[in-house]
């Protein structure tokens, strides 16, 4: 049977529609998702600034990802706090201020530990599971 | 008998050269907040194989050279330090010269404005995403990662669904600008048929 052009544009456009639909769906599967809570756990945090420390803990928290631990700071400390999101298929948090301290100012950028190790993935993106100590720090560049 | 040259074809391929740099500059900027949505691959890729390497260093090295500036100027990658994006940048411009040089083998047996020609280069921008992204992440690891005490294989483990979103753009833009400028592309030049002489056989 031969196809006529027509038709397998048309096929071809269909397999491209279907895996790239597949890729997006597969690419959100491995998306790290935090997991609904029924009690809460006991997570810290310091944020060190241009000049100044931030000190927070709760024992009782249901916010179990890095970013939604520093809103319930912010909240409950008021200090201010900016951030944007990266758009979807792939959408994750930037955090571009904290109390007045913002990215670039000085060459010093926001970046966050969790019990020492460097973060690798964006802060909404980073899973706690309880008793975890987490560090945030304005600071230049390191590495490279 | 003289043949009528198709009135589309008119484009020189300076002309579609600096249509597919405004493709990958115009798509990168506007798809500055999506991770690893991008149409500098494609761009690179066509320019291979529509135009052959030479027009793919130079529209990579462009798009590139145009789109980091404009980045960088509005404050990107200024978490990383300069030496950090120097060393990124090196592989991020290699990685889609890969793919531009990759296109252009593609290409060597004619790209047409045929189904049958956008479903090879559909198909060859998979292999050409798979290897920008393996070694654009080794070039994280070696200048942001690394140095920072994340290993290879964690980075590698990060990069899968970026990689997978990446496919996923380049295989839908790949045929899509690949239909429109096959179509402007100048045609390729074939191979002369030497006129019959006078005779008997």
């Amino acid at each position: 049977m031969v196809l006529s052009e027509r038709v397998k544009a048309a096929l071809l456009a269909a397999i491209v529609a279907v895996s790239a639909i597949g890729l997006l769906a597969a690419a959100q599967s491995l998306r790290p998702q935090p997991p609904r809570l029924s009690s809460g756990i006991s997570i810290a945090m310091a944020i060190e600034g241009a000049g100044w420390t931030i000190l927070y803990a709760s024992n009782d928290t249901r916010n179990n990802t890095v970013f939604l631990f520093l809103l319930e700071a912010a909240r409950t400390l008021h200090f201010g706090l900016r951030w944007s999101n990266w758009s979807p298929p792939y959408s994750a948090v930037f955090i571009e201020a904290i109390n007045e301290s913002t990215n670039a100012d000085a060459g010093r950028w926001w970046v966050f530990w969790v019990d020492g190790v460097y973060a690798d993935t964006a802060a909404d993106l980073t899973v706690l599971e309880g008793g975890e100590t987490v560090l945030w720090r304005f600071t230049t560049p390191q590495g490279g | 008998m003289a043949q009528r040259a198709p009135g589309f074809r008119k484009l020189t391929k300076l002309d579609v050269a600096f249509l597919l740099i405004l493709v990958g500059v115009g798509g990168r900027l506007l798809l500055l907040r999506v991770a690893n949505v991008e149409t500098i691959l494609a761009a690179s890729m066509l320019a291979g194989a529509l135009l052959g390497w030479r027009y793919a260093m130079l529209v990579t090295v462009a798009v590139m050279g145009v789109s980091d500036a404009m980045i960088y100027a509005i404050g990107y990658g200024g978490e990383f330090g300069t030496t950090a994006l120097l060393g990124i940048t090196a592989f991020t411009w290699s990685g889609m010269m890969f793919a531009g040089f990759i296109g252009a083998a593609a290409g060597r047996s004619r790209v047409l404005f045929t189904t049958r020609s956008m479903a090879v280069l559909t198909t060859i921008s998979i292999p050409a995403t798979l290897l920008f992204d393996v070694w654009t992440a080794f070039g994280d690891w070696l200048f942001l990662a690394g140095p920072r005490g994340v290993s290879l294989a964690t980075v590698y483990y990060l990069q899968i669904p970026f990689t997978l979103i990446h496919l996923a753009s380049s295989i839908v833009f790949v045929p899509l600008f690949g239909s429109i400028f096959s179509l402007l592309a100048p045609a390729p030049s074939a191979e002369s048929v030497p006129e019959p002489t006078e005779g008997r056989l």
